[in-house]
């Protein structure tokens, strides 16, 4: 079928598609009115044009390639881009057809071209996200990231500059990435604070809204910068705010241009999708850093929390506390200073890394507390602090600073290059016995408020371990001092006891013998009687204080020796039975036969005497029960009273030294019998337990090993 | 004069003249001593039926007191009985009895009466 031909030219002209034929040097032959709107010329003005006039250099290289297999009968369909009249740049897609005359020559082509600028554009910067996702997933800096989010504002919109810039937290503004925009003119606005006049970027971060300016000339926000500008031959400007997710202002997004012009629809959807990214690309690498930072801290903290608690001699750990921030690379330079018994403050420990550790001298070790900078000023005002340095402003200082050795030290200083420090006092029970410095000689690495927090707390870390090991001294002096009171004390008073004993006893027999007149015996005679048994009890109690000075003094001295371990507790248990009868309680025994083992027989009687001894006094005058067993291996001690029985809350101290499960009113007694037996029966390699519940009686069950160890 | 003599070698005065004043009023001759050495010395003059002997003095102990009437093959004249706290370290050394510091005055002079003399010349 043929087309009729007016119906052809109608298709041609109403065709929302353009239609582009060339001959064969691919010069313009025809163009359709959709075609000519599409590049922005006239139909007529296309007409004599050819192809590579209508597209950049590059461009053209492209395509005559592809050109050129048209006369070879290619059919294709390709897609270009074509240079509009204005220069912005047109996208298109083209389905293209040899075109023959009526001998079968080539005579040229025919293109049915769409513009598919819009979803192009839409697709470059969908592009162009996309791998600045991938490129921060995989790692990139920041500044890497948002150049590579600029690229598409540069190959879409004509002669733009293009910058982001970053908000820090005491607003000011910092480059982020641009593109064409002078160097000059970044430094320049580096540091620039928001505000309602400054600019489109400062009042767009200000106002947290997009602000157009469309002539930078008369636009009353930039009065303080259009000279500026002017310089850089800039003259128009959109910015918009880079927002959080939780609405916090992270930096600017803008777009310039080199003359006076208003923003198209397309600029304007630019700026909306590129705050967007920017944002999350911000956001990202920000929350990484913290991450870092954090995890950065925790290391720190942890590790020094570790070596804090190796050792409770704080001299010897807090030496290592310089070189422990060094390694972590918070610091270049980093020492530790501590009070001597004298009360002068001397460096312990100093850590550098190698750059700087050549660069010390001994003198800069040297502590002197008249300094009015650093750990001197620190430790002084017992105030932690931040300060940054500034080399080259301390070198031309260096002529006001008359005090030599002070000279000195700052000379030292500008040659170490250090930009700024932290000095933290040590601060333990309100006094400052000592604190720490670390420094950073990298420029791009001062130390923030934030780092300080941290340090301090480190320093607060220290403290607390010299606490404890002040504490643990203390204690350790103190139980020491307590043994070697009652050692002293329980030999210094059993020898005048001896004689006191013997005397009395002397007395007695005397009485006995009646040696004195009636008179004299009858009041004498009971008198002396009370006295006996008081001297028993007094003798007792001296001989437990003797033996918990051994044992707490770990002096105590198995005689291990094997024997018939039945026989010795029956020995014991017959021995103490008269006392049981004139304490009107009943003692039942039930002690399995000739068991026999190893152990240190006075030793396994006095375990016996003192649990017996212990129901009795506790058992409420109802029977007391001893029963003993063995397996293979141990051999069991059970003690039962049904007296008043202990608390689940006193069970847990019973066998610690001077403690009663009971008041003192009731019961008399050192409180050591318990902790003695358990310290027999453990340096027997054996246990004791106890079951009790108030008002229910109590059990003790000791299990010694048959066969010692030794 | 009696002829019941009881040598008694003890540092601790008070205990001294306790373990002194018990003997004498059972009618024996008390002789003392300050320490291992001062008893050997008396030892010849007093020429005791018994020797009463502490261990921890100054100058020379119990048990060096002991090892020289042994090496004076005198350990078997006269017998001795030992008085100490020290119970463990008392029981390593050679003696006819052993009373524990604090003692007993009763179980003290049931021991003298039993070995006094006992000694062989």
């Amino acid at each position: 079928m043929k087309l009729p031909s007016n119906l052809f030219a109608q298709i041609v002209e109403e065709s929302l598609d353009g239609l582009w034929l060339v001959d064969i040097n691919f010069k313009t032959t025809f163009v359709n009115e959709i075609m000519a709107k599409m590049v922005g010329y006239t139909q007529e003005e296309v007409t004599q044009m050819h192809i590579s006039d209508l597209m950049t250099k590059e461009d053209w290289e492209d395509l005559s390639l592809k050109l050129a297999s048209r006369k070879e009968g290619v059919k294709e369909h390709h897609q270009a881009r074509f240079l509009r009249k204005d220069g912005s740049a047109l996208w298109v897609r083209c389905a293209c057809n040899p075109l023959y005359n009526d001998n079968g020559d080539f005579v040229g082509s025919v293109g049915l071209v769409s513009d598919i600028s819009e979803l192009r554009k839409d697709e470059t910067i969908l592009q162009a996200q996309r791998s600045v996702f991938q490129r921060l997933i995989a790692g990139a800096t920041l500044e890497d990231s948002l150049l590579e989010l600029l690229k598409p504002v540069d190959q879409l919109v004509n002669n733009v500059y293009s910058s982001i810039l970053l908000l820090d937290d005491e607003g000011r503004l910092w480059k982020g990435a641009s593109i064409n925009i002078p160097e000059d003119y970044n430094k320049a606005l580096n540091g620039v604070h928001i505000g309602p006049n400054q600019g489109s970027c400062g009042t767009s971060a200000y106002i947290k809204e997009l602000v157009v300016t469309e002539n930078i000339d008369t636009d009353p926000r930039w009065v303080d910068y259009k000279a500026l500008a002017f310089a850089h031959n800039l003259h128009a400007c959109w910015s918009s705010p880079i927002i959080s997710r939780n609405g916090r202002v992270l930096g600017t997004f803008a777009m310039y241009f080199g003359e006076t012009r208003k923003p198209t629809e397309f600029e304007i959807q630019i700026v909306k999708d590129m705050t967007a990214a920017a944002a999350l690309c911000i956001e990202h690498i920000r929350l990484m850093e913290i991450e870092k930072k954090h995890l950065k801290k925790m290391d720190l903290l942890s590790e020094a929390r570790r070596l804090l608690s190796t050792s409770m001699e704080y001299e010897n750990v807090l030496r290592h506390i310089p070189d422990l921030v060094v390694n972590h690379n918070w610091a270049s330079w980093s020492f530790i200073c501590l009070k001597n018994d004298d009360g002068i403050y001397r460096t312990i420990s100093v850590a550098a890394k190698p750059e700087v550790k050549s660069l010390l001298t001994e003198n800069i070790l040297e502590f002197d507390l008249s300094s009015d900078m650093g750990l001197s000023k620190a430790i002084k005002e017992n105030k932690a602090f931040l300060q940054h340095l500034n080399p080259s402003q301390m070198s031309s200082n260096l002529m006001n600073v008359s005090d030599h050795s002070q000279r000195i030290t700052y000379e030292k200083l500008i040659e170490l290059n250090l930009q700024s420090y932290i000095a933290i006092p040590l601060e333990v029970r309100g006094e400052v016995i000592g604190g720490f410095l670390l420094a950073s000689n990298e420029p791009d690495k001062l130390y923030t408020k934030e780092d300080l927090d941290f340090m301090n707390e480190i320093g607060r870390a220290c403290a607390i371990a010299i606490d404890n090991s002040l504490l643990y001294r203390e204690t350790k002096r103190a139980v020491k001092a307590r043994e070697d009171f009652i050692s002293v004390a329980s030999h210094e008073l059993r020898t005048p006891l001896t004689s006191l004993k013997m005397r009395i006893d002397l007395l007695g027999m005397l009485i006995e013998r009646g040696k004195f007149p009636k008179e004299v015996h009858d009041a004498l005679s009971p008198i002396v009687s009370e006295l006996r048994p008081d001297i028993v009890k007094f003798t007792r109690l001296i001989e437990v204080l003797l033996d918990f000075s051994k044992h707490a003094g770990s002096k105590l001295h198995l005689k291990i020796e094997n024997c018939n371990l039945s026989k010795v507790i029956t020995e014991e248990v017959e021995r103490l039975r008269p006392e049981f009868t004139s304490h009107k309680t009943e003692l039942i025994s039930n002690i399995k036969e000739k068991i026999l083992g190893e152990c240190d027989q006075v030793r396994v009687q006095q375990v016996v005497t003192n649990l017996l001894m212990n129901a009795m006094k506790f058992g409420n005058n109802n029977p007391v029960t001893i029963n003993v067993t063995n397996n293979e291996t141990e051999i069991f001690i059970e003690v039962k009273d049904q007296g008043i029985g202990i608390s689940q809350h006193d069970l847990e101290r019973i066998f610690q030294p001077f403690e009663r499960a009971v008041s003192e009113k009731h019961f008399g007694g050192l409180g050591l019998g318990l902790f003695i037996t358990k310290q027999i029966i453990e340096r027997h390699g054996g246990k004791i337990s106890v079951k009790s519940g108030d008002g229910h009686g109590t059990t003790f069950t000791a299990s010694l090993p048959l066969k010692a160890k030794n | 004069m009696s002829n019941k003599k009881i040598l008694i070698v003890e540092d601790d005065a008070n205990i001294r003249d306790v373990l002194k004043l018990a003997l004498e009023f059972e009618g024996y001759e008390v002789v003392t001593a300050k320490n291992g050495k001062e008893g050997l010395d008396l030892l010849a003059e007093t020429d005791p039926g018994l020797i009463l002997l502490d261990l921890m003095m100054p100058i020379m102990n119990g048990w060096e007191f002991v090892d020289h009437l042994k090496e004076k093959n005198l350990y078997a004249k006269y017998p001795v009985i030992v008085v100490s706290a020290y119970s463990e370290r008392a029981k390593i050394i050679e003696c006819r009895d052993f009373v524990q510091k604090p003692l007993e005055l009763e179980e003290l002079l049931t021991s003298v009466k039993t070995h006094y003399g006992a000694g062989q010349a």
